[in-house]
């Protein structure tokens, strides 16, 4: 038996405590019965929860001093619409709020998404996991009370390459087998999809190294996926891609010197979940441009 | 801060898989727990948690009762506030013992395997033969006068199939508060962790139903596993964090980070001070930057941070190295996460008020007992 890290793992379904507590009417409608009873019990409810929500109160963002840069333009699809599903949010928005097609967000370019692994590299990169990286997504979602409850929605039309694990290339000889897009992370009720590229994400689009340096590049492969969407995607929302900005430990750096590699890469992955955060904020904002919050 | 105090190295019961077997040894003096409350009080907010701990501390009652009542007199000159609870096998728990505890405030926890089966395997008596029927009485006795108190349940490859119906069997019996934990040093196999799988999937079935019938209980590690992702980020912080919370005070007078290192003495490179000098700080800092360490196969894990691979002092059980996973332990948090997280869907899916409030409420702990409190006054 060996420790053996897992590489993926799905979002559960149902939401953290930031999330549900945007909705504090959740927990007064859904009293335990022998609370309902009790009219002190019901009262004692209402004053915790409305204490927790003022304690819980958190501002929207504000907007980035920077806007983003070489953000490109958003493209509209027509598109079916996915059929809603049990959800965390307060409730479903009008249907006049749905986009008409799939409206693709541009991708918000904080941190160049790039780094490198292997024998001569002198920067190695520190990665956000797919599940630290929903985690900051949500947190940041839940003060604009958006939660997404939803993980692995499907997104017709949308299919990814599919990497031949034998050769770790891109198949070529064999046609591929497509790979229906499943987004992490929905409200299929609101009409809202995020989809995060993680360093393992971008290696399964992008394909593997055959040299003893492996690239990554999380930017760019979310620049192709949401080209991907905007071309050939069939779901109705407000869809966006947001990647691992990947920050790095440089060993060239003196100051590097003696201090611990788990020092050094912490401070790394503290920079990178400040990118996705700014990431996720423009997000915001460009939500309440289209008119989706 | 908590203190564990190890008030003594002995026992009055041999249970084979005890990560501290009795040993000869000197009970810790009332001048040491009396200094180790000092330092305790002298901590941070001066709130202090006591743990009284062994080999069985309720050999040295009369140790628990001075400290308590020195620890009292330290509150009325306004030195520090304490709470207390008792790790206890129960073969001493008495009424009378009972009744202290309630007057104090003292928590009791109590160790039981559940099942005859279960509990006569591992948890024997001085004279090597079962302890179910001995205990069983004190077990229900301590759910009448305490119904609050925590059991605390190992389960062994050879007990795992037993693991539902023990449950059952100590919910049944009243408790409330269940914590269920793995004995790491034994030897698992693929094949035992499938039934111990197995086991946790009825069990996942069973804790729908009971709280589709409202029923309140504390079951680990179902809870631990599902606020790992209900508390988020916030989880990160409930993780056990080697000596950060949490002091164990060997008989000696001399500190740890966790209870298992009391064994390592006073002169192994675990001893973090003794209760005359206070803590060795950059001892305990040492000691904590190398458990936190982030473990090599775990840089890229996708649960690592619900994952309960932070706890040095199992580490170190079962590997040796407070930094180093064990492949068991790996092993059972991926399977435990997915039957956990299917129980969380299921119940916030069917909105279920209890599992919310239980949850997602902060203010839960203190409704239930104003609930528990309601319904007693009314019937």
């Amino acid at each position: 038996m060996k420790a053996r890290p897992v590489e993926r793992y799905e979002t559960p379904a149902y939401p953290t405590r930031v999330e549900l507590m945007a909705s504090p009417g959740w927990l007064r409608d859904n009293l335990p019965p022998s609370w309902r009873a009790n009219l002190e019990m019901a009262g004692a409810v209402a004053l915790f929860v409305t204490l927790g929500t003022l304690g819980c109160e958190q501002r929207p963002p504000a907007a980035p001093a920077n806007p983003p840069v070489q953000a490109t333009q958003p493209a509209v699809i027509q598109v079916a619409s996915v059929p809603p599903t049990a959800s965390g949010t307060p409730g479903p928005a009008p249907e006049s709020r749905l986009p008409a097609a799939a409206v693709v967000a541009p991708i918000f370019q904080h941190g160049d998404g790039r780094g490198a692994t292997g024998c001569v590299v002198v920067a190695p990169p520190v990665f956000l996991s797919e599940e630290e990286a929903l985690q900051i997504i949500r947190e940041e979602l839940a003060r604009v009370r958006l939660s997404l409850p939803q993980s692995k929605v499907p997104v017709p039309g949308v299919e990814l390459p599919a990497i031949d694990d034998e050769i770790n290339t891109p198949r070529r000889s064999a046609p591929p087998s497509p790979q229906q897009l499943k987004v992490d992370a929905a409200d299929t009720v609101r009409g809202v999809a995020v989809e995060f590229v993680s360093g393992q994400d971008a290696l399964a689009m992008q394909g593997h190294s055959m040299s003893s340096v492996q690239g990554f590049d999380t930017r760019g492969a979310a620049e192709s996926l949401a080209k991907s969407v905007r071309e050939t995607g069939r779901s109705k929302m407000y869809f966006g891609v947001l990647y691992d900005p990947i920050s790095h430990v440089d060993f060239r750096d003196p100051s590097t010197q003696g201090r611990p590699w788990e020092e050094m890469s912490k401070e790394a992955k503290d920079a990178s979940r400040k990118l996705l955060r700014e990431q996720v904020q423009d997000f915001v904002q460009w939500l309440r441009t289209q008119g989706a919050l | 801060m908590h203190l564990t105090l190890h008030l003594t190295p002995s026992c009055n019961m041999r249970c084979d898989y005890c990560y501290a077997p009795p040993q000869p040894g000197e009970a810790m003096s009332e001048a040491t727990a009396a200094r180790a409350l000092q330092l305790g009080a002298s901590i941070g907010s001066g709130s202090c948690g006591v743990i009284f701990f062994g080999g069985e501390p309720l050999l040295q009652r009369d140790l628990i009762e001075a400290t308590v009542s020195h620890a009292r007199a330290l509150e009325r000159q306004g030195k520090g506030r304490f709470h207390f609870k008792a790790t206890t096998n129960g073969l001493l728990l008495d009424d009378a013992f009972l009744e202290f505890a309630v007057r104090e405030e003292v928590l009791v926890a109590m160790s039981f395997d559940g099942v005859r089966e279960a509990q006569d395997r591992h948890r024997k008596l001085a004279d090597g033969t079962g302890s179910y029927d001995v205990l069983l009485s004190r077990l229900v006795r301590l759910l009448e006068v305490r119904p609050y108190s925590s059991v605390l349940l190992v389960v062994s490859p050879d007990t795992a199939p037993l693991l539902s119906q023990s449950v059952q069997l100590l919910l049944e019996l009243g408790c409330r508060y269940l914590v269920v934990s793995l004995d790491h040093a034994a030897g698992w196999s693929e094949q035992s962790l499938g039934v111990l799988q197995e086991q946790y999937e009825r069990l996942a079935k069973l804790y729908v139903e009971w709280t589709r019938a409202g029923r309140k209980f504390y079951l680990s590690p179902f809870e631990v596993k599902l606020a790992s992702h209900i508390h988020g980020s916030e989880y990160r912080k409930e993780r056990c964090e080697l000596g950060r919370r949490q002091v164990s005070v060997a008989p000696d007078g001399s500190l740890y980070p966790c209870v298992q290192f009391t064994r390592a003495g006073r002169d192994s490179a675990w001893c973090i001070g003794d209760v005359q000098r206070g803590i060795d700080e950059p001892a305990r800092a040492a000691i904590r930057m190398r458990a936190e360490q982030q473990k090599e196969p775990c840089r890229s894990c996708a649960i690592e941070s619900r994952c309960n691979n932070t706890c040095g002092c199992l580490n170190w059980q079962s590997t040796g190295n407070v930094n180093v996973v064990s492949p068991v332990l790996c092993r059972h948090e991926q399977m435990l996460l997915p039957i956990v997280d299917k129980v969380g869907a299921q119940l916030y899916q069917a909105r279920n008020p209890l599992f919310l409030h239980k949850h997602y409420n902060p203010a839960f702990p203190v409704l239930s007992l104003l609930d528990d409190a309601s319904r007693f006054d009314g019937g």
